[in-house]
């Protein structure tokens, strides 16, 4: 069993907190690099969750007007949009979990489905489209871990020309095996994405958003990643967990939210992803345009079913139709 | 003192740039400072700056005054807005004393945080909607403001958390107008849609599972002003009562008849004086009941037909056996 300390990775991230933006940055490529090859590559094998036992001791206060947890880059705006001779008019690039399916989205309607290869690797071409701006969006459906949510980029496109959105860099899942876990014994993170990125890994307290644990892993080459975390690390209370994974270029946007607590006993729950379920009006596993006309039929109506209510302020208003185009999957 | 009262003054006014510069997005109006003198139309656009926030839905109004201008035409295309719940439209125009006002409400599913393209860096404001306006003053020149008010962003969140933007009032000024405006209004004409979709669907969350049909049109080419429905036995559309035909104040309809044994047509009137219509055709044309009749009548034919063979067989017995009785035995 390989037991890792991360006492020095505390005091980088503490000085990181203190320094000037610009060398911020620098310095968290170079710890990046620092974690991804020295500490992760070579330290952690393939199946973390039986082998790997991680002392985390990593309690670290940021500045609440700059949270790190949202740094790297903008997961709306950061991909790089270019132009190339050709006939499609949109070309959307970018890399997810191995043969899953990528879904595309224009203003909110699925345009088209694609498969990602052995690499991760997809790509999607439409055409058709007149000038103008229009919202793409792309979300993937894992094998076995749930959907993605969905990341979208307004863009004014020309006819006659190739606009190439590239490099999307589809957000990893993640899943929890317990809903709390005793203190003392071991909670099992784990999920999939697209394959040999450097897994950013945020817990945060629920009492006090500005304490956040950060760790730093891998994913592997089948783009599954997993970390077993000693809830002696952190102290009894409740927590949110996200993870967003990176290369040297790009950071891709954050994962669902996951929550636990720090508590006197284990519940199990399985590893699954908690699903935009809750916005899913008409149970068909989509939040889409059916959800939007039952919501749009009961706006600014009484006597509307309670799940509609999605902000539970009793009720329909443009609220509601807010937290559906959060949980919008098309 | 005078400068005392200067130094407060400064940093009052320092305090105030602070907190308005604190707002996470706004509207901007571009108005021109003046209008033509011979009733030519101009474009005011409105357009949303996300700035730094991700944004999931919008509202607002658009007020202009109504002795001074009528609106020609109102366009969405090209707007950041997906999916409107109340859309800028001259239909929804309301007009009270001499201020006309547009109500807005608009839901963008995925997020916005502005537009990007491949000719500039980072993100700029996108488009919510044109509203081309005419000028009608005839009254003398005058100054008057086109405003925006009432303007709440939602955030892009699981709590869709309201934000209060900012917002402007543009002065535009506005001669006498040389050239009475005088609108030609097309007469009505038929026109296809390829992009109407009509579905027929059956929902716990609406109207306890009842039967109710969706009317989904791409409205930033072609925005619609009116929707009528009539349920009826009549096949013909052209020959449907007036009576019959019934207004609809949304895109969903719950139907009278719920066991769909009739025709339901829709007539979709657009804004530009055009309308197409829609045919459901009756889920069950042989009704139980008819079925049940028919066959009662081919029991009934059967038995008839059996009662005039039995009667005319035993009939022509009777006299046969009379005849050859008389004839052999006499």
């Amino acid at each position: 069993m390989i037991k890792l300390s991360l006492k020095d990775f505390v005091e980088c991230k503490e000085s990181l907190a203190q320094m000037s933006s610009f060398s911020l940055r620098t310095y968290f490529l170079l710890f990046s690099l620092l974690v991804s090859q020295s500490l992760i590559t070579h330290a952690l094998p393939e199946s973390l969750e039986t082998s790997v036992t991680v002392s985390a001791q990593v309690l670290l206060t940021l500045a609440p007007s700059y949270p790190l947890y949202d740094k790297p880059t903008n997961p709306l705006s950061g991909v790089p949009i270019t132009i190339e001779a050709g006939s499609e008019v949109v070309l959307l690039r970018g890399t997810s979990y191995p043969n899953s399916i990528v879904s595309i989205l224009k203003n909110g309607i699925v345009v088209d489905r694609v498969l990602t290869n052995n690499e991760g690797f997809f790509s999607s071409s439409l055409r058709d489209l007149n000038t103008g701006t229009y919202t793409f969006s792309v979300r993937a459906e894992i094998p076995g871990s749930g959907s993605t949510d969905l990341q979208s980029f307004s863009v004014v496109v020309t006819t006659g020309i190739t606009t190439v959105i590239d490099n999307i860099l589809i957000a990893p899942t993640l899943a929890i095996d317990k809903s709390e876990v005793r203190f003392g014994d071991y909670i099992t993170l784990s999920g999939k994405g697209a394959p040999n990125q450097v897994l950013q890994l945020y817990i945060i307290s629920s009492e006090d958003i500005d304490t956040v644990l950060h760790f730093t892993t891998k994913l592997s080459g089948s783009g599954e990643w997993s970390y077993t975390l000693k809830s002696t690390d952190i102290s009894l209370g409740d927590y949110t967990v996200h993870v967003r994974s990176e290369n040297m270029a790009l950071s891709s946007p954050r994962s669902s939210v996951q929550k636990f607590r720090v508590g006197d006993k284990n519940v199990y729950i399985g590893i699954r992803k908690i699903s935009t379920y809750y916005c899913d009006i008409n149970n068909d596993s989509f939040v889409n345009l059916f959800d939007f006309s039952i919501m749009a039929f009961w706006y600014k109506r009484y006597g509307f079913p309670p799940n509609v209510d999605l902000s539970r302020d009793e009720s329909i208003d443009l609220v509601d139709f807010s937290i559906l185009a959060y949980c919008w999957t098309g | 003192m005078k400068k005392t009262t200067l130094t407060i003054f400064i940093a009052l006014l320092l305090v105030f740039m602070l907190f308005s510069s604190g707002s996470a997005a706004s509207i901007i109006l571009d108005v021109p400072k003046m209008s033509a003198s011979n009733s030519e139309p101009f474009d005011v656009v409105v357009s949303l700056d996300a700035e730094d926030s991700a944004l999931g839905a919008i509202e607002g109004k658009f007020t202009y005054d109504a002795t001074l201008f009528k609106v020609e035409s109102i366009t969405t295309r090209s707007s950041v807005v997906s999916l409107w719940l109340s859309q800028p439209k001259r239909s929804n125009i309301i007009t009270s004393g001499t201020t006309s006002t547009l109500v807005f409400e608009g839901v963008m599913p995925g997020g916005y945080k502005g537009v990007r393209s491949p000719y500039y860096d980072g993100v700029r404001p996108g488009l919510l909607f044109i509203v081309t306006l005419i000028p009608i003053n005839r009254a003398g020149s005058t100054m008057t403001p086109i405003s925006i008010s009432e303007a709440r962003a939602y955030l892009f969140n699981d709590k869709g958390t309201p934000l209060t933007i900012s917002t402007q009032t543009r002065n535009i000024e506005v001669p006498t107008q040389s050239i009475e405006y005088s609108r030609v209004q097309n007469e009505l004409s038929y026109r296809d849609s390829n992009t109407l979709q009509v579905v027929t669907s059956r929902d716990p969350y609406i109207g306890d599972n009842k039967w109710y049909i969706s009317i989904i049109e791409d409205q930033s080419v072609r925005p619609v002003s009116k929707i009528e429905v009539a349920e009826t036995g009549e096949y013909d559309i052209t020959r449907v009562k007036n009576s019959e035909w019934k207004e609809v104040n949304t895109m969903l309809y719950i139907l009278d008849n719920q066991s769909r044994t009739t025709y339901t047509h829709i007539k979709i009137f657009y804004e530009n004086n055009t309308y197409t219509t829609w045919t459901i055709l009756p889920v069950d044309n042989l009704p139980i009941k008819t079925s049940s009749s028919r066959i009662l009548i081919g029991i009934s034919i059967i038995i008839l037909l059996s009662f005039i063979y039995v009667f005319c067989s035993s009939h022509i017995l009777t006299r046969t056996k009379t005849f050859l009785t008389k004839k052999f035995f006499s």
